[in-house]
């Protein structure tokens, strides 16, 4: 028996080298075995939504598409989030990239370069009606009209045409454990009022559980807090746009903020930013401690562990965490609490809930070095048609973005609020500025400094150095203006020489540049006022009626309906 | 041992002839495959009409790749006469490279060349073109010192006066009414309005005139004459004309604008309504939305208040809820 497992024992390297010799054949005979035979026509699909259910979805989808078109087959690569942006960029320099890819993940100046280069423009698609919405009723609508957001977001305005089909729609809601709240609080939804939404907080945190530990009332990480500060404490800056709205066009920029800063229009005292600040102590006293060093995974784990009542999260992770909450605990959804006007720290400041644009998730782009870039662009129609939209975007659990594709009922809640207001804050301008502002507003963030000094220390870094880095700001926007004027040369020869069909397109993008060229000048010409006349940016007056204009009105006022008697 | 310390000049070793042979097939490999591709690539060039370089030409500078579509122009340069359109058209591409590229950018070349088609191509219509190229380069020139906006302003303008039936010229027009409108006092605003009207009895239904309108709108604000401006800013949209493949070409921004005009600085309430409601009715998912929904609210407050005799303070009239 010895000798005998000796022998075997002798023998052990070599039965190893045979057995991977062996696994290693197996593996490229079966590997062999589902590669596409050279008759097939392959197309290939990159994405980085390595959720749940969303492989699941593609998988399902192009079953179908290969089932409808027999001799095609599509490939879908799934790559992680942290590598896809470098990934990307080298199968696309190297013109090895797949046929379709999901576009992101790199800087926008980066992706700029890519459609230029290495995208083809789907514009020639958007307005044919897709041919797989037959028989319903986008039968003959033009492929954009069918998209809830117009696939307004897929055009590009730095190369005038349409580089990706969106297929999904999302957003960021709160996740709460219905199970421990009812616990806690006896509670089965949570108040939608911030006051009762507090109140029930606190009761949640002056609970202990078995082992001696407070119960958190949020997963607390800088991922989550920026979800609550998002969706509850800037749209309480709303009203400071009202103020430094110097273009007059109802909208915010960084910019204008600077310039509000630097002609004294606006402060840290503003109203709007108290509030908005008084939000963000009160909901940052409400993580545990040492929750800005959390990661977004560290941070969700106490909420999967069941010792944090609440989450924010997007949609894309609503298959991860009803996972997690399968057979543990009932899981619930709601939009975030918001203050009631009469609030008396809030109301003044709030004007109602945040604006949600939109945009479309998993923008989808085909490569020029497609093979079979037809074969691509169709099979992103079936995937944009109002039937596999809805199947696709139901195995994902994601909301369609094309119209008339019914939602699960239990997704409505994220459906995107649009009638909402936009952030009048944001100190991330320029140069140092915005390294400055991320330190002291990290300080603030877990009570280091107070809110007085941090806007002190801010507001005298802003106004001496932000001078600078604005002049420079503004010279590079020429730059951009010199990106236009490209843009603007390549399409005259389009006008002069191109048929008739992409000369009037092009036509219309050339005004549409023009047009954006001159109003930007226009914009650049005002707050270069700033150095050069500063008085009259002080002096203006926005969103105000003037005497005049407040004299004509009376003048033009039409009686009153007379009451019948 | 000895004998392995001796120098191997003459005895290579077997190592070093297969690296030798290695190098030497490489070599002729490259001789091989790598010339005729060359060779036939330029003898496609030559191969071509100059049209045809002509337009991939253009197709390699709208995608951004500068170096070959300079050399594609050269090329047409190369094989056209002096006098014929292409070879004109091609100096300008030429020039539009050195002046477009972001890396590499040589402006002293590409101000060359736009002057070197004024100067030898005058009745070309690319002469007008990099006439106002010329000024465009010069205007968007990174500055540590600002623009001198007033002689930008001139040389546009003169652009125009050079060449004043082209599409080059008529741009040049709308960057001098921009320049001067943004500055004006009170006269430069009277006397850009009497240009525009020029402008505009000379070309009549012109692409530009809605542009044209708006800097005529910006002219009668600073002449205090807000009526007159709420009518140019309506004439500027009258003939718009949605394309949807160019979606941001609509008009949310105008009719914001006129709402916002009529409102606060012309107190004309029926107008600022009709466009709120029509952002409304148009652009319901817009941002700006919430801000029209507001307004109108304001509007009825306001008109309350001054049938009611009160005289409406600006403060609390913007804030929505009091």
């Amino acid at each position: 028996m010895k000798k005998l497992l000796a022998k075997i024992t002798s023998k052990l390297p070599w039965l190893a080298i045979a057995a991977v010799f062996l696994w290693s054949v197996f593996s490229i005979v079966s590997r062999k075995k589902s590669e596409p035979s050279p008759e097939e026509t392959v197309i290939r699909l990159a994405h980085w939504q390595l959720e749940p259910g969303v492989r699941e979805g593609f998988s399902e989808i192009a079953a179908e598409y290969e089932k409808l078109h027999p001799g095609v087959r599509i490939i879908q690569q799934a790559i992680p989030e942290s590598t896809y942006g470098q990934w990307l960029s080298t199968q696309l320099m190297g013109g090895t990239a797949p046929d379709i890819v999901e576009v992101g993940m790199v800087d926008y100046s980066l992706l700029v370069v890519f459609y230029s280069r290495y995208l083809l423009p789907l514009s020639p698609y958007i307005t044919r009606p897709n041919p797989y919405n037959a028989g319903t009723e986008w039968e003959n609508a033009p492929l954009y009209r069918t998209f809830k957001n117009g696939m307004i977001h897929s055009f590009i305005p730095e190369v005038q045409e349409y580089m990706v089909m969106p297929l999904a729609m999302g957003s960021v809601r709160l996740f709460y454990n219905k199970t421990l709240l009812k616990e806690l609080t006896g509670l089965d939804t949570p108040p939608a009022e911030y006051r009762a939404f507090m109140e029930v907080v606190r009761t949640i945190q002056s609970q202990k559980m078995p082992n001696g530990q407070p119960y958190q009332a949020f997963s607390g990480s800088r991922y989550h807090f920026s979800r609550l500060e998002d969706s509850m404490a800037n749209p309480l800056s709303y009203g400071a746009i009202r103020k430094i709205d110097f273009n007059r066009d109802g909208r915010f920029s960084n910019n204008e903020m600077f310039l509000g800063f630097l002609s004294g229009k606006i402060d840290f005292s503003d109203p709007s930013y108290l509030a908005r600040f008084h939000m963000v102590e009160d909901l940052t006293k409400m993580f545990q401690p040492g929750w800005s060093g959390l990661s977004r995974d560290e941070g969700f784990f106490s909420f999967a562990q069941q010792r944090a009542v609440f989450t924010a999260a997007g949609i894309y992770e609503n298959s991860a965490i009803q996972s997690q909450a399968d057979g543990k605990f009932e899981l619930g959804i709601m939009d975030f609490p918001v203050p009631t006007p009469e609030d008396p720290v809030f109301g003044r400041a709030f004007e109602g809930r945040r604006y949600e644009k939109p945009e479309g998730n998993m923008p989808m782009g085909i490569v020029r070095t497609s093979r079979h870039p037809d074969v691509a662009a169709d099979f992103l129609l079936f995937l944009a048609s109002q039937k596999q939209n809805e199947k696709f975007n139901a195995l994902l659990k994601w909301i369609p973005i094309v119209k008339g594709a019914k939602i699960d009922p239990s997704l409505e809640v994220f459906e995107p609020n649009v009638n909402g207001v936009i952030s009048g804050f944001d100190p991330n301008a320029f140069g140092n500025s915005s390294v400055r502002w991320s330190q002291l507003y990290s300080l603030f963030l877990i009570h280091q400094i107070p809110y007085v000094d941090m806007a002190r220390e801010f507001t005298e870094f802003y106004l001496h150095d932000g001078r600078e880095n604005f002049r420079k700001t503004l010279q590079n926007r020429r730059r951009s203006h010199s990106q236009n004027e490209t843009l603007l040369t390549g399409l005259r020869k389009t006008i002069l020489a191109g048929p008739e069909e992409s000369a009037t397109s092009a036509g219309n993008k050339y005004r549409t540049i023009l047009r954006r060229q001159i109003a930007d000048e226009h914009n650049l010409l005002l707050q270069e006022r700033i150095f050069t006349d500063p008085e009259s940016v002080k002096e203006q007056t926005l969103h105000t009626y003037t005497p005049a204009a407040l004299e004509n009105a009376r003048r033009r006022l039409v009686p009153a309906p007379e009451r019948p008697e | 041992m000895e004998g392995s310390l001796q120098p191997r000049d003459n005895a290579r070793s077997p190592a070093g002839t297969l690296f030798v042979l290695a190098l030497l097939s490489a070599l002729a490999f490259c001789a091989a495959v790598l010339v005729p591709r060359w060779k036939s690539g330029a003898s496609n060039e030559k191969s071509r009409s100059p049209d045809e370089l002509l337009g991939q030409a253009w197709e390699a500078f709208q995608q951004l790749e500068f170096e070959k579509a300079s050399r594609l122009f050269q090329a047409v340069q190369s094989e056209t006469p002096n006098d014929a359109e292409a070879h004109v058209e091609a100096i300008y591409g030429e020039a539009s490279c050195a002046n477009h590229r972001q890396s590499g950018r040589d402006l002293n070349r590409a101000l060359t060349l736009y002057a070197a088609i004024q100067k030898q191509h005058p009745d070309s219509p690319w002469a007008a073109w990099a006439a106002l190229a010329a000024v465009r380069a010069r205007h968007l020139e990174p500055s540590e010192t600002g623009l001198p906006y007033k002689d930008l302003s001139a040389e546009y303008a003169k652009v125009y006066q050079q060449y004043p039936d082209t599409p080059a010229g008529e741009e040049a027009f709308l960057y001098h009414c921009r320049i001067t409108a943004s500055f004006g006092t009170r006269e430069e605003a009277s006397e850009l309005l009497r240009e525009i009207a020029d402008f505009l009895s000379r070309h009549p239904g012109m692409t530009y005139q809605p542009l044209l309108d708006t800097v005529a709108a910006e002219c009668h604000h600073i002449l205090g004459r807000e009526d007159e401006r709420i009518e140019a800013m309506e004439r500027s949209i009258a003939t718009f004309e949605r394309d949807p493949t160019v979606p941001f070409y609509e008009l949310s921004s105008a009719y914001w604008n006129i709402a916002y005009a009529a409102e606060f600085e012309a107190g004309n309430f029926a107008v600022a309504r009709k466009y709120y409601e029509l952002f409304l009715k148009e652009f319901p998912n817009e941002d700006r939305s919430f801000g029209c929904r507001q307004a109108l609210a304001r509007i009825d407050r306001v008109e309350k208040a001054l049938r009611e005799g009160k005289q409406p303070e600006a403060e609390w009239l913007a804030a929505p809820s009091q």
